[in-house]
Order: C-alpha cells, then sequence, then structure tokens
C-alpha cells in the first residue's frame, strides 16, 4: 500500500468509526474535554501505527483497545495528579468490557435519536438545545428557567430517561 | 431498576457529565457501576445519549430558539442553519483539532474552501480576535454571503469579491449586503478599493458614502454619528436626512458629519443616574435575591400563573446635579441589555410604563417588595400605590429585541412639579404579560454596567 493508499484507507476507517470512538473515550473519561484531548491522542496513535493494523481485520476493535490504554494512561496521571475525579481501573475494564462492539449501530441511534427528540415537549426541546446547540451549564439553564440548579438536573435527568425510553421502544 | 433508584442515577449520571458531582456523589455511582449490572447499562446508555447529541448538537430539535438566545435566526430542522455562532466556532474548532494530527499528513486530501453562488467575499485575516455577535463564520479563508460581523476585540481583514478589502478595528459591527455594499453599524472599517470597483458602498446611520477609488476609513460612534477619513482618493458622501451631498478628497480634512443645530437637534444636557445621589433598585415579588443582579434593572410581568417573579426597577435621579431651568421636556435614556433570566421565545411585543413617584419619599437602605417606594401590595401585579405614583412615559421593546438602546420621552411629565424638587423618582413596569412563565425578564444596564452606559435624564432645552 503507498502512502496515498494508505491515507485513503485510514481516514475511511477513523470516519466510520469516529463517533463510536468518541462515545467510548466520554464514557470513560466523563469530562468532555478531558475525554477530547485523550480522543485527539488517540486518533494520532492510531495514524502513527496504522502501518501495524491488519486489512481484513476489525478496526473496531484495534481503535477501541488503543483508546483504552490512552484512556487508562490519561487516569493514571490524573490519579497522581489528583487534580479531577476519574474512574478507578477496576470501573475502567467493566465499562470497556460492557461498551458495544458495534460500531454500525451508531448511526442507527443517531437516525432514532433525532425522531426521539421532535417528540419531546417544546420546553424540554428548548432545554436540550440550551444544553447541546449553546453549550449551556446546567446552571445558566436553570438561571434562564427561574429553576434551582437541583430541580434543573432533575428535569435534564427525566428528559434523558424519557429519551432513553424512546430508544429503546423505536 | 426501580423507577426512584433509577431516576436517583439519573441525577447522578446528570452531574457526573456536568462535571459537577461532588467526590462523594462521583464514587457513589462509581460503586453502583461496579456492583449494580443495571446501573451500569444505565450509565453506558445516558453517557452514549450525551455524546451523540454533543456530536449532532441536538439534530432533530423542532422547538426554534429563534432570536430568544440572539442566535441566527433559527427555526428550521436543518443543523447548520440552526448553529450559533457560538457553536459554529466550536464545531470548526473542534473539527479542526480533531484533524490536524491526522490531515496535516494527508495534505493532499485537503480541498480549499469553494466559494458558494451567493457568497460575496470570505474572511482572510484575523488577529487577537475575540467575535461577539455574528451571523457569518469567523475562521479566516470561510466564505461568507450576507450577514453581520461583530469583532470585540483585535482586528480581522475581509476581501468582498469585487476586490474591495476592509480592515475591521475592535470594536466594531460590520455588516456585509454583497460585494459592492455595507454598513457599518459601529465602530471603525478601512476600505481599500482597487480600480474596477468605484461606486462601492460604505454607509453608517446618518450617511452614504460611496467610494471613486480610494482608500478610506469609515467611524461610527456610539450615538450612530459617523466621521469619514480618505486616505487616499475621492469618496462622496450623502447624508439623506439633510439631502447633503459632499466630495471629500485627501487634500481634504476629515469630515464629521455631526449635525448643525437646528430647532429639533438643539444642545442637550444629560443627567446620569450616577451624578450625585442618584440610586437604583430592582425588587421582585418573592424577594428572592438570587434572582436578581447588582449590575442590572429587571422587569417582568409573568401574569398571574407565576406572580411571584414580577420585577420592577428603581431609578432615582438627584435633580440637584442638572441646570433645569431653561428645560422644557425630559426623556429617559436606557440601555436594554442581554438578559439571564427567561426566554424572548414566550414574549411578544412588550408595552413598559415609566411611572414618577409623586413624593420625595426616602428609599430605604434594601429595596423589597414591600418596602420599595409607593409599595401597594393589595394593588397587583405591581403593587404600585396609584395615589402615590403617575405614569409619565411608555415604551414599547419588539418581540425578539434584547439590547438595544431606547429613549423615552416623559411627556406626561409635569415639569413645574421640579421646581423644588431635589430629586425624582421614576419606576419601570412592564405591562404586556408573557406567553408562558417561562418569558423573559427585560434588563437595561444600570450604574454598575461596565459594557453599557447606564440611564440618563436627557434635558431638552426647546
Amino acid at each position: 500500500m503507498n502512502e496515498s493508499e494508505s491515507i485513503t484507507s485510514f481516514l475511511q476507517s477513523l470516519s466510520s468509526h469516529e463517533r463510536w470512538l468518541a462515545g467510548y473515550v466520554h464514557t470513560l473519561i466523563p469530562n468532555a474535554a478531558d475525554a477530547e484531548d485523550v480522543l485527539q491522542e488517540v486518533k494520532l496513535a492510531l495514524w502513527e501505527n496504522f502501518s501495524q493494523f491488519e486489512p481484513g481485520t476489525s478496526f473496531a476493535a484495534w481503535s477501541k483497545q488503543v483508546a483504552y490504554y490512552r484512556a487508562l494512561a490519561y487516569r493514571q496521571k490524573k490519579a497522581i495528579e489528583n487534580k479531577r475525579l476519574t474512574f478507578s481501573e477496576e470501573c475502567f475494564e467493566i465499562l470497556e468490557e460492557h461498551y458495544s462492539d458495534h460500531p454500525q449501530t451508531i448511526s442507527e441511534q443517531t437516525k432514532r435519536l433525532s425522531k426521539c427528540l421532535a417528540k419531546l415537549p417544546a420546553k424540554w426541546q428548548t432545554m436540550i438545545a440550551l444544553r447541546y446547540k449553546e453549550e449551556f451549564s446546567i446552571k445558566e439553564i436553570a438561571l434562564r428557567f427561574e429553576l434551582t440548579e437541583a430541580a434543573c438536573y432533575k428535569t435534564m435527568s427525566r428528559i434523558r430517561l424519557n429519551l432513553k425510553k424512546c430508544l429503546t421502544a423505536s | 431498576m426501580k423507577e426512584k433508584s433509577e431516576s436517583h442515577y439519573a441525577v447522578l449520571i446528570e452531574k457526573v457529565l456536568d462535571q459537577q458531582a461532588s467526590t462523594e456523589e462521583f464514587r457513589s455511582l462509581e460503586s453502583a457501576i461496579i456492583s449494580r449490572p443495571e446501573v451500569r447499562d444505565l450509565y453506558l446508555e445516558l453517557s452514549s445519549q450525551h455524546t451523540l447529541l454533543r456530536q449532532t448538537s441536538g439534530a432533530g430539535l423542532l422547538t426554534p430558539l429563534s432570536h430568544s438566545l440572539a442566535a441566527p435566526q433559527a427555526g428550521t430542522v436543518n443543523e447548520n442553519l440552526t448553529k450559533s455562532p457560538k457553536h459554529l466556532r466550536y464545531q470548526i474548532g473542534m473539527a479542526i483539532a480533531s484533524l490536524a494530527a491526522v490531515l496535516a499528513l494527508a495534505y493532499a486530501w485537503i480541498t480549499p474552501p469553494v466559494p458558494s453562488e451567493d457568497s460575496h467575499g470570505k474572511l482572510t485575516k484575523s488577529a487577537s480576535a475575540r467575535w461577539g455577535e455574528c451571523t457569518l463564520p469567523t475562521t479566516t479563508e470561510s466564505f461568507f454571503g450576507a450577514g453581520e460581523l461583530e469583532l470585540l476585540e483585535g482586528t480581522a481583514e475581509i476581501i468582498l469579491h469585487s476586490g474591495v478589502s476592509i480592515q475591521l478595528e475592535a470594536p466594531v459591527r460590520f455588516e456585509i449586503l454583497n460585494a459592492m455594499k455595507t454598513y457599518v453599524h459601529y465602530g471603525t472599517a478601512v476600505a481599500n478599493v482597487p480600480d474596477g470597483a468605484e461606486g462601492f458602498r460604505m454607509d453608517t446611520p446618518d450617511a452614504e458614502v460611496t467610494d471613486f477609488g480610494t482608500i478610506f476609513a469609515v467611524s461610527v460612534n456610539a450615538t450612530g454619528q459617523s466621521t469619514v477619513d480618505v486616505i487616499e482618493g475621492e469618496v462622496e458622501i450623502f447624508r439623506p436626512t439633510q439631502q447633503i451631498r459632499q466630495r471629500l478628497t485627501d487634500k481634504k480634512e476629515s469630515w464629521e458629519m455631526s449635525r448643525p443645530p437646528t430647532p429639533l437637534e438643539a444642545p442637550q444636557h444629560f443627567l446620569p443616574l450616577s451624578a450625585g445621589t442618584g440610586r437604583h433598585g430592582s425588587v421582585i415579588a418573592n424577594n428572592d435575591q438570587s434572582h436578581l443582579q447588582q449590575n442590572l434593572l429587571l422587569v417582568k410581568h409573568p401574569g398571574d400563573t407565576s406572580h411571584a417573579y414580577t420585577r420592577k426597577a428603581y431609578l432615582r435621579f438627584d435633580l440637584t446635579q442638572a441646570n433645569l431651568e431653561q428645560c422644557r421636556t425630559l426623556s429617559l435614556s436606557l440601555n436594554q441589555v442581554q438578559s439571564p433570566y427567561g426566554l424572548a421565545a414566550f414574549v411578544t411585543d412588550c408595552h413598559f410604563t415609566i411611572h414618577m413617584l409623586k413624593t420625595e419619599e426616602t428609599w430605604p437602605d434594601t429595596l423589597t417588595w414591600q418596602t420599595a417606594p409607593a409599595s401597594d401590595l393589595n394593588n397587583r401585579p405591581f403593587a404600585l400605590d396609584r395615589a402615590n405614583t403617575q405614569p409619565i412615559g411608555t415604551f414599547t421593546i419588539p418581540e425578539g429585541q434584547q439590547e438595544g438602546q431606547i429613549e423615552v420621552p416623559l411627556d406626561k411629565l409635569p415639569m413645574n412639579t421640579l421646581e423644588n424638587r431635589q430629586s425624582l423618582t421614576l419606576i419601570i413596569t412592564r405591562d404586556t404579560a408573557e406567553t408562558s412563565k417561562l418569558g423573559l425578564a427585560h434588563a437595561f444596564s444600570n450604574q454598575n454596567s461596565l459594557t453599557a452606559q447606564e440611564p440618563r435624564l436627557i434635558l431638552h432645552k426647546h
């Protein structure tokens, strides 16, 4: 495989696994900014080591393994620095084991999620829009809606459970 | 999992994802993930949902955010159209960061952006730029059509398809109408117009500036008055309100379009709120101070459904600081600013009333709904003692407007009653109830505001 073919192959593999891989890293590292940093490292590591990837084998399994060790390294570093709340190694292992191994389900899920969002009451849609389009924190949303933060967390979690129910049903 | 338990863990997960969980809460969730498979599955599902929503910006939402958040005109399901500048920058930033490591190596793959048919130019440079409210992309090399750019800090360069290059110097709000016509709302823009682009226009609130092959600078101050400096060549300046047309060359001095005195525009004097013993305050019916802010005057009429959140604003001007002798009329200048409370989508055009306190009542140190001057708790919704107040002016804020300067003529104010007064207390109420209790609390700057002018009384001598 020449360099151009290698780049093509890599970009194709990465783009079809990107959302799934991001979901995996964010699951292990709930701090979004840190998760994004780790994700960049993972992508770079995947490219740097792409020559070791055997065509015909599972890119998902390979990239998940690379991501797991990068996330673990991050966890150990943060644990030493004691600057972040991170999941324990035991928790990492459990989440790693049970995270879906099927990247193809993500695009299906995205479509279903989109339909479920449209079914939410208008107020809930506005809250989701503030959270994800405008990147408001829960505190900022609470201010907008004249809610206490606790009430806002409760409402947001109800929205999530409602979406979960809708996703399962569909 | 039992519903109660599921709700409990869903709230914990929400806090963890928002990075607001305490150590105890974080460890409690972690322990449950390890020991309870149903909590583990719940975390995996909700975390995955959270990541997908982040990645798709909630595509599928039908409720428009509309102008309530000063976002670009939304209202469609089209994901790209509803992204706010803030989010757009985030997405672009993320996309760049995401691919930088990889695509730097795959340089051959990167195709330069291609202008669409309706694009008028592109942003070519920016330095130390911090952008405000923009309806156009703010990453360099991005093409854009008609829309506005607000540069809060730094400088930026735009090149239009007509060949005209424009330097923006913060703070500036600049609008592109097409490749030959632009508008400076405020701030400074410098245009370099090449041969072939003569006739290029850079208009301002009080003038139309047409180029005849030049480099020229247009500055608009906070009151909308313009100054034009011709660095090279010649421009024509037309002032529509006075039908004056004038040519300006680099040989002449800069031309400030200050208006000549006319009976209608006689010199004005101002009395700022902060002068002397001037004071301000906002009160809320439930006296919950967390719903008020020191740097804002807040006014809200939730209607009967949520009376507790009714707010009204108080202003006291120290009249000893102004010379009212030749003053015939007064108007009140207010600056509406972005409100942190409620949503503009849930209010229509809103009518406001300015009330005057008939007596010179002393204000208590702390204003509450009960202790504020002229309070009559039996008189809902604003608890105003009608016998001690008098409406002296009204104004309207159109639906969706969240910022802007407002001048309210106090035309019902009996000027003779001010003769022996030391102070004038004004109370602002909103007569229009919101359509939902999530409606906007209108906000105006006060003397604590760092970014907007404080309220002022304008003394008209005509």
